[in-house]
């Protein structure tokens, strides 16, 4: 019993400590949301030029992939939580699998602009107002840090499906699992953030 | 044993995250009909949306209701002060522009 309670004990500081962790990150990425807050009151007709670049239907169709990759990893972890740990594993699939499909749409609306030249530094860029330039400098640094952040939930959740299919993971040992969990869903909330202010806020 | 228990996040039935799952993807659409259609006010109800997704992934998805009391003031409250620091901003910006 004592041992139990002294592993329920670890799992709690783990969990206090991913809390701590994602502290860290709210301080990151809250800060670039004040520094896009400033820029967009300085230069508002610019940012209303440089959003109409976006396109609302990939950006929708993503923010619903996202969405639903919280979904399979949320019940992912009740799954494990049951001692199911072939369904955990499956729903894990499709969390990692819904996660590279956010990053591939990504991609492809970072293409579309690269294409049109829109990119830092670029000499359509550069001939474009100080707000546009700027606008699209905040654009590709926060899609772009909030993108590699998912890769890292991608690689840590591979990580966490291992663990799960050679049964290193179980229902009285799921504190990791959990923790992928908070970190997974700490950047879907991110998004929903960025989505509204790059792509609805025109 | 009881001191485990307090602590324990519980099991969360499937059902309540599909329901949480289609209150987000309901809010997403509301959100996207708001921008296309251009209705008043759409910044403030956009960001409101925003923060009301975001308050259904952080209190059921990452079961922060499940949580001691301490660990949702050590979370909430920074959350606070950030948003307090921007209407703050925003409040003396306008101040400014009407001297």
């Amino acid at each position: 019993m004592a041992v139990r309670a002294e592993a329920g004990q670890k799992a709690v500081t783990a969990r206090y400590g991913m809390w701590f962790f994602l502290y860290t990150e709210f301080i990151l990425f809250g800060m670039l949301f004040l520094l896009y807050s400033v820029f967009r009151y300085r230069f508002p007709a610019d940012f209303h030029a440089g959003a109409m670049e976006e396109n609302i239907l990939t950006g929708s169709v993503n923010t619903a992939v996202l969405l639903t990759s919280s979904l399979t990893m949320a019940l992912a972890i009740s799954a494990v939580k049951k001692g199911n740990n072939r369904l955990s594993a499956g729903l894990q699939l499709l969390t990692m699998a819904l996660g590279i499909g956010f990053l591939c749409i990504k991609a492809y609306e970072w293409y579309v602009k690269i294409v049109k030249g829109l990119y830092p530094g670029s000499p359509v860029l550069l001939k474009m107002h100080p707000g546009e330039i700027i606008y699209f400098g905040l654009y590709y640094t926060m899609t772009g840090l909030h993108g590699l952040h998912l890769f890292a939930g991608v690689a840590v959740t591979a990580y966490m499906f291992y663990f799960t299919i050679k049964g290193r993971i179980s229902a009285d040992n799921c504190a990791r699992l959990e923790n992928t969990g908070l970190y997974w869903h700490f950047v879907d909330m991110v998004w929903m953030f960025l989505f509204p202010l790059f792509y609805l806020i025109t | 044993m009881s001191e485990r228990k307090e602590n324990e996040i519980p099991i969360v039935s499937y059902r309540t995250f599909f329901y949480i799952w289609i209150a987000l993807l309901v809010l997403l659409a509301i959100t996207v009909a708001v921008a296309v259609m251009n209705a008043a006010h759409a910044l403030g109800l956009n960001l409101l949306i925003a923060f009301l997704m975001a308050w259904l992934d952080l209190f059921f998805f990452m079961n922060l209701r499940h949580e001691r009391l301490f660990l949702k003031i050590i979370i909430l409250l920074p959350i606070f002060a950030y948003i307090s620091i921007i209407v703050l901003t925003y409040s003396d910006a306008f101040y400014r522009m009407a001297g």
